[in-house]
């Protein structure tokens, strides 16, 4: 069953005169309780698919479905209750937390902006609960956010979010600015949570290991496109893009050098024409018919989805 | 035998407080160090945020913050005491036969100048003519691996992307053929794919320029790719070090036992990851403990050997004529009984 | 706290204030005349024990004119800056939070009345509504409230696309819980930094406006006021004419020294 599902996305921008689509028609299902890896470089409208389903921009076309119901479509008071569903966690552990207000303001407002908790005592009650289970120590809740560490910052953004107990949780490149050890323990945490908590996560990033860690299903991005899509198990034994196996080949799995499909990169980034495969300028294999028709999702295997010409 | 292009005896840094009320406080970020790099090496500095490391760059380089100085030690570049030169001479060596890349791409480059000609201005600092600079620098482009030269020489930082921004700081680096590179946490703000094109240009240059690098990381995967020698630095000291295959291989320190095992490993997904309890202690805190890691470390729990590691400093025991380690579990540590 | 006091401006600044305002509340205290009894036979007297500061040309003890000058400046000056500062932050909210129409009509008033000099307006304002401490206080409120309005509005700007306040926004906090729990704490530095240089501002304006005649009116006292009439006879008694000014340049250079303090502290 899915617990939110997207219908022809899409996100425009202008960028210096031209009109760009950062998200290009996107189709994506998530299911309820797995945890969806979304996987892509820099620029390739993850963060921005991020902000529209957690109902911060509104999309220029499509429709996103939460519980089926469509999200813009919200009166006032079913949008605070959807903010109680779905939370987001964002990147940067610093910014993301007032810098003057104290931990336990910033743990405590969840609770008082939706009246959860009838009283401070049954309010700290909640706070302890889910800062144990972020490993965070009694004394952080006094402490000021530039006065800990980056890894003590990002869980106290996770606890935040799980405070109003949501049934999605968006996770925008949580571990990415943070060391090898620390993201371990945040992974760490976040698969504990899904569990004992029954979420769906939608885990972005572009640390392959990291989200193939991680994820039951992963979908390849590509300039505002979803390339891929298919279970973690299948696509990391038969990655079929172009793109995926590029992306593949230049994560570290081992020890071992990579062995890279290395990218024409033939200098400034240029984004292709909107009736050619988004790909198809860094694309070894382009053929003509690449440069003139968009691919469409085919199914290779049941749950296994590519746009490709080629395959 | 290869001479030392950078030696590191004895390093200290301590950042220094002094408030209008309270007494003058001096905490060492930096203990100790021994660092050696020889020519055309490329040799990693592995460990943590605020472990470090970065402040050990810049004070290779003079750039330390105006709160921290050198304490003791040397830091000798090509045989030539760095702390005793001249401001004019060590000007001189500093970005011409030493040079440093930062992290953070975005923030180095002046984004209202032409990327050319901030690159040629680290040529006509040491010397070369506007026409000999402009050459240097569409050679170095090309070498970086840009293909329109031209074009890249003429645009402006907004208009390249980070990966790109990152290798025109390497090109500046490299524009008056350094004898020593220093690249502090280069890909940390970068996507993998653009990882993997910048640890593949170091290793090129390193090659085909003869230059030494100095990679600092907290990713012992990323230097094991490319690197020849590792150091792994904690809490302010090195506790490890040897060649890239003796540390991978053979890890000795719980700490860096800890760091290899923590890469998930793809084929066995329902694992927990393997993570160190607990936080680096802070400047005040390393104060209390002679080894760094004692707070930290479940190897002695495991071991049982608390009792040998609670007061003593460890020392260097050698496994081989490369590989290093300090640790109390194997042999030695200063107190005077074993 | 302890970092603005270890600020050598900010410290200076501090204690020069405290004590004129320690010397305003022993004052009171202790004072035993009036600042209005006229004693035409005693005047321009010597500093005594009956008249501390001496007397002025009506024979007025100079010490309780000027702690009514202290009183009535510092409180023009307070009024001032706080109603200045409350309605910049009202208007800065609108125009930088909300944007849009609001802030098209909010900044193009701001800036008409900031290209417009303030004496200007305030003798307008006094030609139309006649002159005293009401119109004093009114003429100034409006000369600050672009400043304000201004600095307010540059930091709403600022932060309003900040993460924090989207990450807040994700966890359903609404528009005022954004812009006063959030967002304002973190530009109360730059609005503390012009308060007090408005505060200082202020004292000085209400004195160049009391010198002109324009101000507080007699019988009350302001430093204006009192060096408006000490200067015809300066020659005869300078105290009368130094003291004032003395009063005056310590009470703005205090409030100016704690805003560069403020300001220095928040710049590192």
């Amino acid at each position: 069953m899915a617990l939110i599902k997207t219908q022809g996305l899409v996100k425009k921008f202008n960028h210096s005169g031209n009109i760009i689509n950062a998200v290009d028609g996107i189709n994506l299902s998530i299911e309820k309780g797995k945890t969806y890896g979304l996987a892509g470089e820099s620029g390739c409208g993850k963060s921005t698919l991020a902000s529209m389903l957690s109902l911060l921009t509104k999309p220029d076309e499509g429709h996103i479905l939460f519980n089926s119901k469509d999200i813009n479509t919200l009166s006032k008071h079913e949008e605070k209750e959807f903010r109680k569903k779905v939370q987001i966690v964002f990147q940067n552990p610093y910014e993301s937390l007032n810098p003057k207000m104290k931990i336990s303001s910033i743990l405590e407002e969840p609770l008082l902006i939706h009246k959860i908790g009838n009283s401070r005592e049954e309010r700290k009650c909640l706070i302890n609960e889910i800062r144990t289970m972020c490993a965070l120590d009694s004394a952080v809740l006094d402490k000021y956010p530039l006065e800990l560490s980056g890894g003590q910052c990002q869980r106290i953004s996770i606890a935040s979010a799980m405070l109003l107990k949501p049934e999605f949780l968006i996770l925008d490149e949580p571990v990415s600015s943070l060391d090898v050890l620390i993201q371990a323990q945040i992974i760490n945490i976040l698969k504990l949570m899904q569990k004992s908590m029954e979420m769906t996560y939608l885990f972005i990033s572009h640390n392959l290991n990291v989200v193939s860690y991680i994820s039951d299903v992963i979908g390849i991005m590509y300039l505002g496109n979803i390339v891929e899509e298919a279970d973690t198990e299948e696509i990391l034994k038969n990655p079929v893009h172009p793109y995926t196996k590029t992306l593949f080949s230049a994560s570290y799995n081992s020890y071992s050098s990579y062995k890279g499909e290395s990218m024409a990169f033939t200098g400034k980034l240029t984004r292709p024409e909107s009736k050619s495969c988004p790909f198809c300028l860094r694309c070894p294999h382009c053929k003509d018919i690449c440069l003139n028709r968009r691919p469409e999702s085919k199914e290779l295997k049941p749950g296994h989805k590519v746009s490709c010409h080629l395959v | 035998m290869e001479k030392n292009i950078l030696e590191i005896n004895n390093l200290s840094i301590a950042f220094e407080k002094k408030e209008l009320f309270s007494k003058k406080e001096t905490l060492y970020a930096v203990e100790n160090i021994d660092l050696n790099i020889k020519e055309k090496e490329i040799v990693a500095l592995v460990g943590e945020s605020a472990c470090g490391k970065s402040l050990t760059a810049l004070s290779i380089l003079k750039l330390l913050p105006e709160t921290a100085s050198v304490k003791s030690g040397i830091i000798k570049f090509d045989s030539k005491d760095i702390y005793s030169l001249s401001r004019q001479e060590f000007q001189k060596l500093s970005g011409n036969e030493l040079s440093i890349i930062f992290q953070n791409p975005m923030s180095c480059l002046n984004p209202l100048k032409r990327v050319g000609k901030q690159i040629e201005e680290a040529a006509i600092a040491h010397g070369k003519t506007k026409e000999e600079a402009r050459k240097m620098a569409l050679e170095i482009l090309s070498i970086t691996g840009f293909y329109d030269v031209e074009d890249i020489y003429k645009s402006y930082p907004s208009e390249l992307s980070g990966g790109m921004m990152q290798r025109v700081l390497i090109a500046m680096a490299l524009i008056n053929g350094p004898k020593l590179l220093i690249a502090d946490e280069p890909t940390t703000a970068l996507d993998v794919t653009i990882e993997a094109q910048i640890t593949d240009l170091i290793l090129k240059l390193n090659k085909t320029l003869k230059t030494s690098i100095l990679l600092i990381s907290h990713s012992l995967t990323l230097v094991s790719n490319i690197c020849h020698r590792i150091y792994v630095m904690y809490a302010g000291k090195i506790i490890e070090s040897g060649t890239t295959s003796e540390i991978i291989t053979n890890p000795l320190h719980p700490y860096t036992k800890a760091l290899i095992q923590t890469l998930p490993d793809l084929n066995i997904r329902s694992k927990k990851l393997n993570v160190i309890s607990g936080t680096v202690p802070t400047l005040k805190e390393r104060q209390n403990f002679k080894c760094p890691f004692y707070d930290r470390c479940d190897f002695r729990k495991e071991k049982n050997i608390s009792s040998k590691c609670k007061n003593k400093i460890p020392d260097k025991t050698f496994v081989s004529e490369t590989h290093f380690v300090k640790c109390c579990f194997y042999k030695g540590g200063q107190n005077g009984t074993d | 706290m302890k970092k603005y006091f270890s600020n050598p401006s900010f410290l200076t600044g501090t204690i020069i204030f405290a004590s004129l305002l320690l010397f305003l509340l022993s004052g009171s205290i202790f004072n035993r005349c009036d600042y209005d009894a006229i004693d035409t036979l005693n005047k321009f007297a010597a500093s005594s024990k009956e008249h501390i500061f001496g007397t002025d040309y009506l024979g007025r003890d100079v010490f309780a004119r000027i702690l009514m000058a202290l009183r009535i400046s510092y409180s023009v000056g307070f009024i001032v800056m706080i109603s200045g500062l409350i309605t910049g932050i009202i208007l800065g909210a609108l125009s930088g939070y909300f944007g849009g129409i609001p802030d098209s009509i909010i900044t193009k008033i701001v800036n008409t009345q900031m290209s417009f000099p303030g004496i200007l307006l305030s003798l307008m304002l006094i030609a139309v509504f006649g002159n005293g401490t009401f119109i004093t206080i009114t003429a100034l409120y409006i000369m600050t409230i672009p400043k304000f309005t201004r600095i307010a509005r540059g930091g709403f700007i600022k932060y309003k696309n900040s993460l924090f306040v989207t990450a807040a926004k994700s966890r359903g906090a609404g528009p005022l819980r954004l812009l006063f729990v959030h967002i304002l704490p973190n530009i109360v530095p730059d609005l503390t930094v012009t308060a007090t240089l408005n505060f200082s501002l202020s004292i000085l304006s209400e004195s160049g406006l009391s010198y002109l005649g324009l101000g507080i009116q007699p019988p009350l006292s302001s430093f204006g006021r009192m060096l408006n009439e000490g200067q015809r006879f300066i020659l005869q008694s300078p105290s009368n004419v130094l003291i004032p000014a003395v009063f005056l340049i310590l009470s703005v250079l205090s409030l100016n020294l704690i805003g560069d303090g403020i300001s220095s502290v928040n710049q590192k």
